[in-house]
């Protein structure tokens, strides 16, 4: 009995239930993160075009548009130059010390500086260089996000 | 040394990874569990495992012995390891993660598009891992010779056949173990030590701390059959900044490391591991120089023997004595013995990965444990027709070929977006084969002097730039074939996981190429 009543109930009206959420006329893309539109009394000609539901800088990044592509390229120039800003103090680092060394002549010297002062150096810039990376992506998904709270750029 | 404390020590460290091997093949369950450990090790267990991979036979055992017969320019060989981190970090670590790829040759396929490429970084990583595994096997010959008096192919054999147990039969998960495992071991065995023998060294008045010089007359035999220290003598500049350059960009691209990147969880957790990876390593590169100086200090004649690698294993028992010398003996040699298997298993599950997706013809995990037998027995065969390479050469010429070819690959393909399938093939072929030439020549011994020996010994210097040029001016010579999914790769490998929309693939697939339906949209990133 109980499977009947259930098939009868959900059967044959399935379209006009009343508690499912409204068809929208255009696609929803899949992930939708704001909830249905409320209803609006239309008064006139509508002002402007209807937004997507998807966040928009995302769903541009996603579908790799122009603009989407923009982004992206600003991002990558962003963590290109922090890696680029870390890797230029090693090279200086690598590319002086043999010729201070070799002038210097000094084995202690090598032996202090190499064996043990250039590792907190190394590990320290590394750590630099993971917290701007960081930054530089947090920076971007707000960008991203507020770019979507604002109605789109 | 004492073999009666020294063989239980080892065999200890071989039934541990053998034990700690069955217990991740217990985890293993699904495909993706075998090859990547389904994506899920955290940073902290990942850095221990990649340092436990890294830390071979020529860091555990070598870079003491040069010391000892080379003297303080020889610490360019750590802080170059280390340093190769850091250059990993900020141009490869996140960007790799996020490609999804698992090997470098699915990495060169993802971006490219080009099975020809794919082919060719196929080859090059076999030969780079092959030529690693020669060194780590015939170091664990001399350690187990230099123990009992065994054969030196014994050694060898030793850990050639735990390998192929522990990664035929757990696969990625059960390394992962294993690797942290032995990481913490490598630092005790030698850290503890280490502290023994200061504390001698303080009970004896504490020798001024400066870096003492070898008599000229012990010198004599110690270049003899080690055609790269003789070059350094001749143009130490050159051959220091050689180091440097092999050393710095070479990491980034060697085989087992380049795997262990793809079992982060994401590119944010990539980074992380790489910065405690950085640190772990730095901390352990303390020790060896301790020993290197200690040697100097109370055993010299070591670098007139034929073996100054064995400076680590025999200073406890000659500083020390007794039985506590022999407890610490053991402890070094227990090691030791991690540090061959830990680097040789990693490798060995690299090249076997690339060899059952690129070699064998259908992939599957019965198929991987085949190509695991494969992948060991070669430079197993190479160890007992090839005696007589040193150590520390043979690994420096492996890094020589990985910065030549695998540098101009990572860096151009993740940030330059003009790079060709046929820059990439010319750059790999003039650079990484360039590198691979002037290392054969250099064995073979063809040139055994002046600037031309200098130059091919350590290739890296000219090498690389060549591999670089080579892939840039090509690329812009053939404007024509740039993928034509580049900018959506691009964002793929840039974008942090939290703004992508796309789903985590499901478990067991292999890479995620970009969906079908996105690919008519790609705009290519010209107006």
């Amino acid at each position: 009995m109980t499977w009947l009543f259930a098939a009868g109930a959900a059967s044959p009206k399935r379209s006009a239930d009343p508690f499912s959420p409204p068809r929208p006329a255009v696609r929803l893309p899949a992930v939708s993160a704001e909830p249905a539109p409320r209803r609006e009394t239309v008064t006139g000609e509508p002002r402007r075009v209807h937004r997507p539901q998807r966040p928009h800088t995302r769903w541009e990044i996603d579908e790799q548009t122009t603009l989407g592509a923009a982004y992206v390229r600003s991002l990558m120039r962003g963590q290109l130059r922090t890696g680029l800003a870390a890797f230029a103090v090693l090279v200086l680092l690598l590319a002086t010390l043999p010729l201070f060394f070799g002038a210097l002549g000094s084995a202690t010297v090598v032996w202090v500086v190499l064996g043990f002062a250039a590792y907190p150096v190394l590990v320290l810039l590394a750590w630099w260089y993971v917290r701007r990376a960081e930054r530089n992506e947090s920076d971007f998904a707000r960008l991203v996000e507020g770019a979507e709270h604002r109605g789109g750029p | 040394m004492n073999p009666a404390y020294a063989i239980p020590a080892v065999a200890v460290v071989v039934l541990a990874t053998v034990l700690i091997g069955g217990f991740g093949l217990r985890l293993s369950r699904t495909t993706s569990d075998f090859y990547v450990a389904s994506r899920s090790v955290g940073p902290g267990l990942n850095a221990a495992a990649i340092s436990g991979e890294y830390l071979s036979a020529a860091s555990f055992l070598g870079v003491a012995g040069l010391l000892l017969v080379h003297g303080p320019d020889m610490l360019w060989y750590p802080v170059g390891y280390t340093a190769g981190y850091l250059v990993l970090l900020v141009f490869v670590a996140a960007p790799l993660r996020r490609s999804g790829a698992y090997t470098l040759p699915d990495f060169a396929e993802s971006r490219l598009e080009s099975r020809q490429v794919r082919l060719l970084v196929s080859m090059f990583v076999v030969g780079a891992g092959w030529l690693y595994l020669v060194p780590q096997l015939q170091g664990a010959g001399l350690t187990l010779s230099l123990l009992t008096g065994a054969p030196r192919w014994l050694g060898g054999a030793v850990v050639a056949a735990v390998v192929i147990l522990a990664v035929a039969a757990g696969g990625m998960r059960s390394i992962t173990f294993v690797q942290a495992f032995q990481y913490w071991l490598k630092l005790t065995a030698l850290l503890v030590p280490a502290f023994f023998l200061l504390l001698v060294w303080h009970r004896d008045g504490g020798a001024a701390p400066s870096f003492p010089d070898i008599p000229a007359a012990l010198l004599g035999g110690a270049g003899a059959d080690q055609p790269l220290a003789t070059s350094r003598a001749a143009h130490p500049l050159y051959a220091t900044y050689g180091l440097i350059f092999a050393t710095v960009l070479g990491t980034m691209g060697l085989p087992h490391v380049v795997v262990r990147f793809y079992t982060s969880p994401h590119g944010r957790a990539a980074r992380r591991t790489t910065l405690m990876v950085l640190t772990l390593v730095g901390f352990f590169y303390l020790l060896p120089p301790v020993y290197g100086w200690l040697g100097r200090l109370y055993a010299p004649a070591l670098s007139q023997a034929h073996d100054a690698d064995a400076t680590v294993l025999l200073l406890p028992g000659l500083m020390v004595g007794g039985v506590g010398g022999d407890l610490l003996g053991a402890l070094v040699a227990g090691g030791a013995f991690a540090a061959f298997l830990s680097t040789a298993s990693g490798l060995t599950m690299a090249v076997a990965g690339v060899l059952s997706q690129d070699v064998l013809p259908s992939r599957g995990v019965r198929h991987f444990r085949f190509a695991t037998v494969l992948a060991m027995a070669v430079p197993f065969g190479g160890t007992i027709l090839v005696s007589g390479v040193p150590v520390a050469d043979a690994v420096g010429m492996a890094f020589a070929v990985s910065a030549s070819a695998f540098c101009p690959l990572l860096v151009l393909g993740i940030w330059w977006r003009r790079l060709t399938p046929p820059g990439a093939v010319a750059g790999l072929l003039l650079g990484g084969g360039s590198s691979l030439l002037a290392v054969g020549l250099t064995v073979a011994g063809v040139v055994r002097s002046g600037w031309l020996h200098t130059l091919l010994a350590w290739p890296a210097v000219w090498s690389v730039p060549v591999g670089f040029l080579t892939m840039v001016l090509v690329s812009l010579a053939t404007p024509g074939s740039v993928p034509p999914h580049t900018s959506a790769t691009m964002t793929r490998l840039h974008l942090p996981e939290a703004l992508t929309v796309r789903r985590p693939p499901p478990p067991g697939e292999p890479a995620p190429g970009v969906p079908p339906a996105r690919r008519s949209r790609v705009t290519g990133g010209g107006p």
